[in-house]
């Protein structure tokens, strides 16, 4: 293909094509339409997961289990009363790949092939880090007796007095504290939204070996730009912001 | 406009218009650095307030005001729309709209349930 000058063409006017309204490429910009259309996915299913939870307030047959009793969990922590720690380890791998991510982006613009490859390297391992923690997350969980339709996570009056004495680091006695079938939803919600994310994160790992590899064999660097690193790094950056949210949902509130 | 040619559009837009959103307008690295630093603050404050604060209402919007502000650090520079044309910033942030409208009538319908069922 011969090299033309497309875009040093029409500087006047804007309507005559060869330019771009966006300053974008097609490319980058069909993938913020598509990122746009997944937040309204996620938007839906966060607000069936609040609707569900709301409309579960003041239920005493099948309550909401608190998270507080559920996730504290901490791997070589057996037993200890650890709430959100383990969640939240999750939660800084995965903005530190966030990072590794927009350090690639940025060494792309420099055409620094083996930084960009580096970069490229260690947003896949926070990737993979982060995938194998949620599975471990995932085996609790299931391990704890949680199904998609059943869970035995909520508490008893009686049990939650005995949670109520629980302090920070202290050891649990399950068989002590009652516990008694929680909304159904609760299970089912938990594993649909983190596993829809999860979802987002091993595809996008997989976007990132291939491009990785793409970085490695010079691909990029023949074609004279490296703007796949930004596509690629924009998806990533959206299943960090969609954790955000999975994070706030699920864990703190 | 000058005058070197290239190969194509995309590389065109990637010397140009996108390269001034890494250098020019956002400093390199440093600022990278800058939006890691607020976000681990950010999260490092959700979970004191977790231990901190008694479970409420009120805790529950601070939670979900610090995730928006979460969401608009990574939106805005570790994808750069911040520094993009206005017409792609509305492109995007506009539709969201429906989302805070969907919030409202589900949180509405949810209220409604709650009373429906207890």
């Amino acid at each position: 293909m011969s090299s033309h000058s497309v875009a040093t063409t029409n500087t006047d006017n804007v309507w005559a094509g060869g330019k771009s309204p966006f300053n974008v490429s097609y490319g980058k910009l069909m993938m913020w339409i598509f990122l746009l259309s997944d937040a309204f996915t996620f938007s839906a299913l966060l607000i069936g997961y609040g609707v569900t939870r709301f409309s579960a307030v003041g239920d005493t047959e099948f309550p909401w289990p608190l998270p507080d009793m559920v996730f504290n969990h901490f791997p070589f922590a057996h037993g200890i009363h650890l709430p959100l720690f383990f969640v939240s380890l999750m939660t800084f791998i995965l903005i530190f790949s966030s990072v590794t991510m927009v350090l690639a982006v940025e060494a792309g613009h420099r055409k620094a092939k083996d930084e960009v490859a580096k970069y490229m390297f260690l947003t896949i391992l926070g990737g993979a880090a982060f995938l194998g923690c949620q599975a471990w997350e995932w085996a609790q969980f299931i391990g704890d007796g949680a199904t998609l339709g059943y869970n035995h996570f909520a508490l008893s009056a009686d049990g939650e007095t005995k949670a109520n004495g629980l302090s920070l680091f202290s050891h649990i006695h399950w068989e002590e504290v009652d516990r008694i079938s929680g909304a159904r939803g609760f299970s089912a919600l938990f594993f649909i939204v983190t596993g829809f994310h999860g979802f987002h994160v091993f595809s996008g790992v997989v976007i990132n070996i291939i491009t990785y590899i793409n970085v490695k064999r010079g691909l990029y660097e023949k074609r004279g730009h490296y703007e796949m690193i930004e596509k690629v790094g924009l998806y990533w950056h959206f299943v960090d912001l969609v954790w955000v949210f999975v994070f706030t949902f699920f864990y703190l509130i | 406009m000058s005058n070197v040619e290239y190969k194509d559009q995309e590389t065109y837009l990637y010397e140009n218009a996108q390269e001034k959103l890494y250098h020019a307008e956002s400093h390199g690295t440093k600022e990278i650095w800058r939006i890691f630093g607020l976000l681990s603050v950010i999260t490092v404050i959700d979970i004191l307030l977790y231990f901190i604060l008694p479970v409420s209402m009120g805790r529950n919007i601070l939670f979900i005001a610090l995730g928006i502000v979460k969401a608009v650090l990574i939106v805005g520079y570790f994808m750069h729309l911040k520094h993009e044309r206005v017409n792609l910033i509305l492109t995007v942030t506009v539709p969201m709209m429906f989302v805070v409208f969907f919030i409202i009538a589900m949180l509405y319908e949810g209220n409604f349930w709650s009373t429906f069922n207890h």
